[in-house]
This record gives structure tokens, C-alpha cells and sequence, in this order.
């Protein structure tokens, strides 16, 4: 060889990151599991239970609670934004729309902006007695009076899903749009030329060819969706109120890890969210790949 | 400019178009309407507020502004969030663009195996190790500080990956070659003739990276505990609190002032942030 | 390539200036953890006294306190040197055995502190063995406040005794409650307002000596009247501390406000608006206490005496006490600057009326002992439980065994029958 072997060199270049990474990130969440394995309040010493934790967490009602209230939300907001976004694209795609760039980016705007503010925003415009939006439904004649929204646990579950849907169909759009631009106009001419309508070519070629792109939609969504931690804890009051309806997944971990002091059995609640996910988001990877083989 | 072979509007009714725009109108209101109102609202008082809506800003922005200050100390907050964000993001984009020139460019043994791992950890969910990562905290004096918040930027896998995408896609190794007979060192070549053709990849990264630091909640929530060190979205969450909510207008002038800056910002790289979001989809 | 290893280490070298530049307690700096912003004054005067002196006061909000400052004890690295407790979880606190036994260091102290604050507030700060470890400046018994304007449209007169003689039991409470509806005005925002005096007319707390959770009939009883208040349309229907429940304050749609010595000049004087002076303070159905906060010393405190001065003066000085409640308005722990205060002339605030006069009426009536470590989420669940009720939610019986089951799923140590 002319030149020097430099391969080896790559080691160097990612050492510094995986020295960084192995002390900040895997170090704590094999620590975690230690904690898991331990009874720790975080005053006294750490008093070694073996899986106790882990028991505990398979008969805790709350937690199979927190599983479904996350479950509902995600599912309640990911239907209708895949819907909306679905429409969106198609019609950007298959019409001529004035100001497409102008709604594409607007649509996308809530995304970007801090969940936490949204959270708070919501928390005061739904407000019972002096919130915008009982005033203005009641002063539309659509309500007699003011319901107390943040009170009842499926309305709050449905508003948490109606904001993550507000923040997240305008990226979906971009998605999809991305998705569909990326199907050969040739598979369409072709189409035209058999004489099929625009509702025939969304349904016999554009769906089945954008499938890769809403499996990925939908399974980073859900990664996302149920570790959903920002919007429920601002909106009311930080304990998944009202009754535990917005206890998700994350916020009952964060209840018990850092407002009752159970460290160990936040742990064991942080592995159990861990195996859940791995789990669902397992099963549709496995879900594509056979798809895909056909 | 997609599709548009199909796009024809020779025989499609007006009625269509009509319908079609009346439901972007909708959505474009709903979109809005949250924010208007809430930029109307933080102009106007308490009583106001209680007495009923108003579609039409009133005059009390100012007054609603002193009363925040003199509850939340919101510009500390921005300080604060700017001290985590600025250095978390370009620690990112140097471990980022560092690790994956590294893993683009040269053949090591065990690479596959190496990124694999890699890939892996980016599906762990951030609250997995929290908890050990808050007692390792408190073990080395750490707690209370943005140390532990800013230094999560050097190991974001989300970037290493997407650098590297594009590293591989726009880097020809003929350049690495040349420039090694010239003799020049492994880093030099990095430094002198890789970055600049990687960085607008490492330039959409870090709009995203610093998108997602600016609106951490949870980190600093459980790493930081007096209210003077606490950015922007923990501060905001206090003020649902007892000692903060008094006063509507003033709650809605906290809450716009918040989202104020990333409106105008997005008002500017909105297309920056759109061709990155399709780009690390695409690949998929 | 040296100048890039370089830059990596100043990018972390920043980072950890950027974050490292804090904190360091040396001998001749305090730090104080508190909750509210109440001490900062304090703290500027404690630095007049104390040239050379220097404060490190941080405030970390009250419902993250307990959880933010137990690890930060344990480890012992950045560890206040005084940091406060109130009242709703001051019990917890103690029970962890990180405050300074004053009675055992500091006896003349605490000596002349127990002679002169009411026993009530004293025996908050003691811990198991009956020692202080905690001091209150301050004694926080209740009263409701009214409208002077209102009480003459509607009951013809603004005397307090008169007013207090219409609501001196519940059911007079409801009746005059039920007067002020026929004439538009609401007697309280919400029904949360009235919790303390159920609270205070308890015989026994959440848990007994035998860590036994018990539901006083008193509590009970209390289900029954907060439906009433709802199903008869008698409070606003806000919550307390919303924008509402201040908003109202200066809105006379609303009549009086449940609330202690604090709730004067830290609450309603700032949100009264056009209604300062027609306001009256008197005794509701019963006499109640409600908050306060108390000081104690980490017990490996590295300013331990700079610690002691701090909290002697705010706790125990009876010079300096007077000269706080002339600035603020509170009602001192220390009952001689009461009395004192008590003879001079009322509060233009309150036409005239000299709270501190009622306030010291009022102390000597609180039943002591009621508090327990579990109060601030208790007290959280058992209004839940009520709310859950007045909504239709549930029947008061599922509501109460909802309240139970996650007091036990909370507190596995408490004995949940």
C-alpha cells in the first residue's frame, strides 16, 4: 500500500463518543436496574429485594391503568391525524393548491413550539367558569353551561389527544407528502392511460405503495406516544388528575420515582415501560418485514 | 410541483376546489386559533378576562407584563435556556459529525456490529435510565446544574446517524486519498475538507437539536431545583402552580412571550426545518 | 490535529464553566432553601445586620421541595444550611431526622422561643422525643374575611360580631349563604375555601399514634355540606388559587374568603383593587389554623452559627419581629409583639378593624396535634374525594374507599382498614 492504513483510525474518531456515551447514558440505565432490584426512598440505605419490584409492578392496578390511559390517547389522537394527514397530502399532491408552501409550513408550526407552554395554554382556555373556550361555546348556544373539562377523564384524555393531534398531522402531512412525491409518475400515466378515476389511483396505487412510510408514521408515533410525558403533566396537575386519567406510562414513573420517593420501584417501572415499547414496536418491525417479502 | 401529471383540473368541477379550500380554511383555524387567542388575551386584564371574551385586543399588555415579572422571572429563564441550548447544540455537532465522519469513512473491524449497537440505543427510551442517571448526578455534586443537561449533546445517536447518511451520500473517498499523499494528518482531513462539505447536514441537525433542547421539560425538571437555574418550559409549568396563578392576562402574556420567539424564528428557517424532516424520512 | 483535541476539551471546559460557577458555601456564607419569595427581605435585613455576610437563598417551589432537597441532604454535597418546611409537610421533614435538635444546643433558645409563641405553633417544630427542631415566625390562625358593603345590602349591618353570630355553625353558613344567593352574591369562590375548619373541628388527624388511617366523622360530615353548596348553586365554582378565585376578591359578586393572617396582606391586600377598606375579618364556624412555615438547621450545617443567628433573629427577637410586622403585616409567633400591635390602632384595610386583636382571640382556640407527616397529599386526596362526589362522580361511600385505596397505594405503611 502507498498510503498509510487509516482504518484504524476510525476508532479514534469514535472513541471520544462512545467513552461519553457508555459514562452519561448506558453506566445510569444499568444502574437503573440495579436501583430496580433494590428497596431505595433515596434517605435511607438501599435494601436488596431481588425482583420484588418487578411483582409488585405486575399486580399494581395503577400501572396497567397508566398503560391504557396512554394507549387511549395515543389511539384517540393517531386515527384522525393520520386521517386529516392522509387527506392533506393527497390533496397537495393530486390538485393544484394556491399557497400549498404557506399551509404545509403553518400546519407545521405547533410542532415546534414548547409542549409545555401548549400544556399551560390549554390548561387556561379550558378553564371551567372563565376559560375561553366554555365562554365561547356557551355564547354559541352549544353548551348551556360550562363543563369542567379538565374534571372528567375522558374529556381530558380526549383534549390530551386533540393536542397531540393539533401539534403532530402537519408533520405527518410532510411525511406523507414526501412519501407519495417519492411514487413514479409513471405508475400514475399508466393509471390515466386505463382510464381509473383520482379516488382509484389513492386507493390502488398510492396507499399500497405508501405503506412503508405510514408503518414508519405510525411506529415512531407510538414510540413517542407512549413515553407522552410534557402535555399531561402541565395540563392538570402534574399527578395525571382526573383520576389518574392522565397518569401515563412516564408521569406514574415520575410520581413514584421523585414525588414518593420510591426509587427502586421507579426503576423497575422505567424497565417496564422499556419492555413494553421494545415489545409493540417488535411486533410491527416484524410486521413489515414480513410485508415487505411478499 | 409533485404529481402533477395527474393534478389536471380540466375536468374537475369548482365545487371541488371550493370544498377543498373551505377545509384548509378550517384547519388553518384551528391551527391559529389558540394563538390568537392567546396573543389577544395577554393584552387583557384579569376582570376582563372573567367578565367574558373578546375577539379584539384590549390595553393591558403592559400591566399584564409587570405582574408576570413580578412572579416569574421569565428572562432568567431565557438566559437559562439559552445557556443549556447553545452549548448542547454545538457539542452535538461536533461528537456528531466527529463519530459518524468516522464511521463513513473508514473500513474498522467490528463497524457493523459497532453502529448496529448504536442504532439500537436510539429506540431506549430517554426515562429508561433516568433515574440512575439522577443518583449518578447526585453522587458526583451535579445535581443543580446544566453539566448533566448540557452533556447529553455529545452522544446524540439521532445525529451521529443522520450525519452519517449524509456523509456517505456526499463525501467521495478520492478526496480522503488525495489529500492523505499530501500527507496530511487524519484529522486535518476532517477538519479541512470534510466538514465543509458535511455541514449543511450538521446545520439541519442542529436546528433539530436545538429545537428538542429548547423544549426539554423533563431533564431539567428532575435535574435542576432552584427556580433561578430553571429554563424556559420548567418555568412555564410553574406557573400552573398555587403561588404563581393569579391573574389570567398575566398568565396568557407568560405563555405567548414563551412561544413568541419560536414563532419568529420558524418565520425564517421554517424551510430548513421542513427539507430535514423529509430528508431523515425518506431513507426509511 | 492538536488544535481540534484542544477544541474538544475547551467545548467542555465551557460547558462546565458555564454550569460550574455557582455554588461553594464557605464559613462566611449561609444558604437558605426556601419555597416563597416571603424571606427575601429577611435575608437583606440579616445581611444589614450581618456586614461581611453573604446569602445564597434559593427557592424551590413548594410542591417540589421535599423531593428536590432529600437527595441533596443525603449526599450532603450543596446542602442548605437552613431550610424551611410548611405546615402541610413540616411533620415529614421531621420525621427524617436531618434538622438540628435545638433543645438540645441551643436551650436557652428554645426556652424563651416555647414561653412566648402559642403551644400550638411550638409543637409543630418538635420531633418524637419532644424536642424543637423547628421554629415558626409566625402563627397563622384563621378567619373569614367579608365585605363590609355586601354584609349592609344584604344583612343590614357590617359589624364583625354580628356577621360571625349569622355563620357560627355550618347550617348557619348555609343559611346565610342561601340569603346571599337571593340577592345575587356568592359566600364563597369554591367549596374547597371551607376545608380548614372541618379540618381543625377533627378530633384526631389523618393517622393515629398506631399509624391507623381514620376518617373523623367531622371530615365526613363535610361531604354532605360541600354537596349542598354545589346542588344549591351557593360559590362561584372556582377553584382556590386560580386567576378566578383572585379575580374575584375585587368583584363583589363574591361575599368573604376562608383565610388566615397570611391571606390578608399576602393575598387579598394585593388583590382586593377598589374594594381596600371595605373589608372586615370575623370568626367563621369555627376557629381554624391554616399554613405557616418553619426554620430549621441542617444538622451538618457548615455555617451552623451564622445558621442560629439567622433563625434567632427571624424566630425568637422580639425587636426584630415587631420591626418585620410593621413592614408586612403578619401575625408574629411571638405573642408579646402581638399584644403590642393589638393595642394600637386597627387597618385602614379593614375600616379600621385591628386584626391582630382578633388573631390573638383566635390562637388560643386551635386544637394542637392534628397534623400529621401525610398532610399535604392527604388533604389533596380527601378534596379529590369530595369532588368526586359533588360531581355525581361517585357515591360518597366509593368515593371515600377511592380515597383509601390510594392513600394505601401511596403509603403501604399505613394501616387502611
Amino acid at each position: 500500500m502507498r498510503l498509510r492504513n487509516a482504518n484504524n483510525y476510525g476508532y479514534l474518531f469514535i472513541l471520544p463518543f462512545f467513552i461519553l456515551f457508555f459514562i452519561f447514558n448506558l453506566y445510569p440505565i444499568f444502574y437503573t436496574f440495579t436501583l430496580s432490584l433494590h428497596e431505595y426512598d433515596g434517605m435511607s440505605d438501599k435494601v436488596y429485594i431481588g425482583f420484588e419490584n418487578y411483582s409488585r409492578l405486575l399486580s399494581d392496578d395503577y400501572f396497567w391503568k397508566s398503560i391504557f390511559s396512554t394507549w387511549r390517547i395515543w389511539f384517540v389522537n393517531i386515527i384522525p391525524q393520520i386521517g386529516v394527514a392522509l387527506w392533506l397530502a393527497a390533496i397537495f399532491t393530486f390538485n393544484r393548491i394556491k399557497g400549498q408552501a404557506f399551509f404545509r409550513a403553518f400546519f407545521y408550526l405547533p410542532n415546534l413550539v414548547t409542549m409545555a407552554s401548549i400544556a399551560l395554554l390549554f390548561n387556561v382556555l379550558l378553564d371551567w367558569q372563565n376559560g375561553f373556550i366554555n365562554q365561547f361555546l356557551v355564547i354559541l348556544g352549544i353548551l348551556d353551561e360550562p363543563i369542567n373539562w379538565l374534571r372528567i377523564p375522558s374529556a381530558s384524555q380526549n383534549w390530551v389527544a386533540f393536542i397531540q393531534f393539533w401539534m403532530w398531522y402537519g408533520q405527518t402531512t410532510i411525511l406523507l407528502l414526501a412519501g407519495m412525491s417519492a411514487i413514479p409518475t409513471s405508475y400514475y400515466e399508466a393509471a390515466i392511460a386505463d382510464g381509473a378515476n383520482k379516488t382509484k389511483i389513492f386507493f390502488y396505487i398510492t396507499m399500497p405503495l405508501l405503506r412503508p412510510t405510514l408503518i414508519y408514521i405510525t411506529v415512531v408515533s407510538l414510540i413517542g406516544g407512549m413515553q407522552i410525558f410534557d402535555i399531561p403533566m402541565v395540563l392538570t396537575d402534574g399527578a395525571g388528575a382526573p383520576e389518574a386519567s392522565l397518569q401515563t406510562m412516564v408521569i406514574y414513573l415520575y410520581g413514584q420515582a421523585f414525588r414518593f420517593n420510591q426509587y427502586g420501584y421507579g426503576s423497575a417501572i422505567a424497565y417496564g415501560i422499556f419492555v413494553l415499547i421494545a415489545l409493540f414496536s417488535f411486533i410491527i418491525y416484524f410486521f413489515i418485514h414480513k410485508k415487505e417479502e411478499v | 410541483m409533485q404529481g402533477m401529471n395527474i393534478a389536471t383540473t380540466r375536468g374537475s368541477k369548482r365545487f371541488t376546489y371550493v370544498y377543498i379550500y373551505l377545509i384548509l380554511g378550517i384547519l388553518t383555524l384551528l391551527c391559529a386559533f389558540p394563538l390568537y387567542i392567546m396573543f389577544i388575551n395577554a393584552t387583557r386584564s384579569n376582570i376582563e378576562i372573567l367578565n367574558g371574551i373578546s375577539f379584539l385586543p384590549s390595553t393591558h399588555a403592559v400591566q399584564n407584563y409587570h405582574t408576570m415579572q413580578s412572579k416569574v422571572p421569565i428572562w432568567h429563564g431565557f438566559i437559562n435556556s439559552t445557556l443549556i441550548t447553545v452549548p448542547f447544540t454545538l457539542l452535538a455537532a461536533f461528537f456528531s459529525s466527529l463519530t459518524a465522519y468516522g464511521f463513513a469513512m473508514y473500513d474498522f473491524k467490528y463497524k457493523k456490529y459497532i453502529f448496529g449497537f448504536v442504532l439500537g440505543t436510539m429506540m431506549i427510551p430517554m426515562q429508561l435510565g433516568l433515574i440512575g442517571y439522577f443518583e449518578f448526578c447526585n453522587y458526583f455534586g451535579l445535581l443543580d446544574t446544566f453539566f448533566p443537561l448540557i452533556i447529553t449533546g455529545a452522544i446524540n445517536t439521532g445525529s451521529v446517524f443522520f450525519i452519517k447518511q449524509y456523509t456517505e451520500q456526499s463525501l467521495p473517498v478520492s478526496l480522503m486519498e488525495a489529500a492523505r499523499m499530501d500527507e496530511a494528518s487524519e484529522l486535518d482531513i476532517y477538519w479541512r475538507i470534510a466538514l465543509p462539505i458535511i455541514s449543511p447536514s450538521i446545520a439541519t441537525m442542529s436546528i433539530f437539536n436545538f429545537v428538542f433542547c429548547w423544549n426539554n421539560y423533563m431533564g431539567p425538571l428532575v435535574l435542576l431545583f432552584s427556580e433561578d437555574k430553571y429554563p424556559l418550559p420548567v418555568l412555564i409549568s410553574l406557573v400552573r402552580g398555587t403561588a404563581y396563578r393569579t391573574d389570567f392576562g398575566a398568565m396568557y402574556f407568560t405563555i405567548a412571550l414563551s412561544i413568541l420567539p419560536i414563532i419568529v424564528a420558524y418565520a425564517f428557517l421554517s424551510k430548513y426545518l421542513i427539507s430535514g424532516l423529509t430528508l431523515g424520512a425518506v431513507k426509511e | 490535529m492538536k488544535k481540534l483535541w484542544a477544541l474538544v476539551v475547551a467545548v467542555l471546559l465551557v460547558a462546565v464553566v458555564a454550569t460550574g460557577c455557582t455554588k461553594k458555601p464557605t464559613s462566611t456564607k449561609l444558604s437558605i432553601w426556601a419555597f416563597t419569595d416571603e424571606l427575601k427581605k429577611v435575608v437583606e435585613d440579616f445581611k444589614a445586620k450581618n456586614p461581611g455576610v453573604d446569602v445564597a437563598f434559593s427557592i424551590v417551589p413548594s410542591e417540589e421541595f421535599r423531593t428536590k432537597i432529600r437527595p441533596v441532604l443525603r449526599s450532603g454535597t450543596g446542602a442548605p444550611d437552613v431550610f424551611l418546611g410548611e405546615v402541610a409537610w413540616v411533620r415529614d421533614i421531621i420525621t427524617w431526622g436531618m434538622w438540628m435538635d435545638l433543645t438540645e444546643k441551643y436551650p436557652d433558645m428554645v426556652k424563651q422561643y416555647e414561653e412566648q409563641s402559642p403551644p400550638y405553633v411550638v409543637d409543630l417544630g418538635r420531633d418524637s422525643n419532644g424536642h424543637v427542631v423547628a421554629m415558626s415566625w409566625q402563627a397563622c390562625p384563621g378567619g373569614f374575611f367579608y365585605k363590609r358593603s355586601v354584609a349592609k345590602d344584604v344583612f343590614g349591618t357590617d359589624d364583625p360580631k354580628a356577621i360571625g353570630a349569622l355563620i357560627s355553625s355550618p347550617d348557619k353558613f348555609l343559611d346565610a349563604a342561601r340569603t346571599l344567593k337571593s340577592k345575587n352574591v356568592k359566600i364563597l369562590t369554591g367549596f374547597s375555601d371551607y376545608q380548614w375548619i372541618p379540618f381543625y373541628g377533627r378530633e384526631q388527624g389523618w393517622v393515629d399514634a398506631n399509624n391507623n388511617f381514620v376518617m373523623d366523622p367531622v371530615a365526613l360530615d363535610f361531604f354532605d355540606m360541600a354537596k349542598t353548596l354545589r346542588t344549591e348553586d351557593l360559590t362561584a365554582k372556582v377553584d382556590q388559587w386560580s386567576p378566578g378565585w383572585f379575580g374575584n376578591m375585587a368583584k363583589k359578586e363574591v361575599f368573604g374568603y376562608l383565610l388566615p393572617t397570611w391571606g390578608l396582606h399576602y393575598v387579598i391586600k394585593k388583590n382586593a383593587g377598589d374594594t381596600a377598606g371595605d373589608w372586615g375579618v370575623t370568626r367563621g364556624p369555627a376557629s381554624y389554623s391554616w399554613g405557616g412555615t418553619w426554620l430549621g438547621i441542617y444538622k451538618n450545617a457548615e455555617a451552623e452559627d451564622l445558621a442560629v443567628k439567622f433563625v434567632e433573629m427571624l424566630a425568637v427577637d422580639a425587636e426584630y419581629q415587631e420591626v418585620y410586622t410593621r413592614e408586612v403585616g403578619d401575625f408574629m409567633s411571638n405573642l408579646n409583639v402581638d399584644a403590642k400591635m393589638a393595642k394600637e390602632e386597627g387597618d385602614p384595610f379593614l375600616a379600621g378593624q385591628n386584626h391582630y386583636q382578633f388573631f390573638l382571640e383566635e390562637a388560643k382556640n386551635i386544637t394542637p396535634g392534628l397534623e400529621t407527616q401525610y398532610d399535604q397529599n392527604i388533604n389533596g386526596m380527601y378534596i379529590d374525594a369530595i369532588r368526586n362526589y359533588i360531581e355525581g362522580k361517585m357515591s360518597k361511600e366509593e368515593a371515600v374507599a377511592d380515597m383509601k385505596g390510594k392513600i394505601k397505594n401511596a403509603y403501604p405503611e399505613i394501616n387502611v382498614e
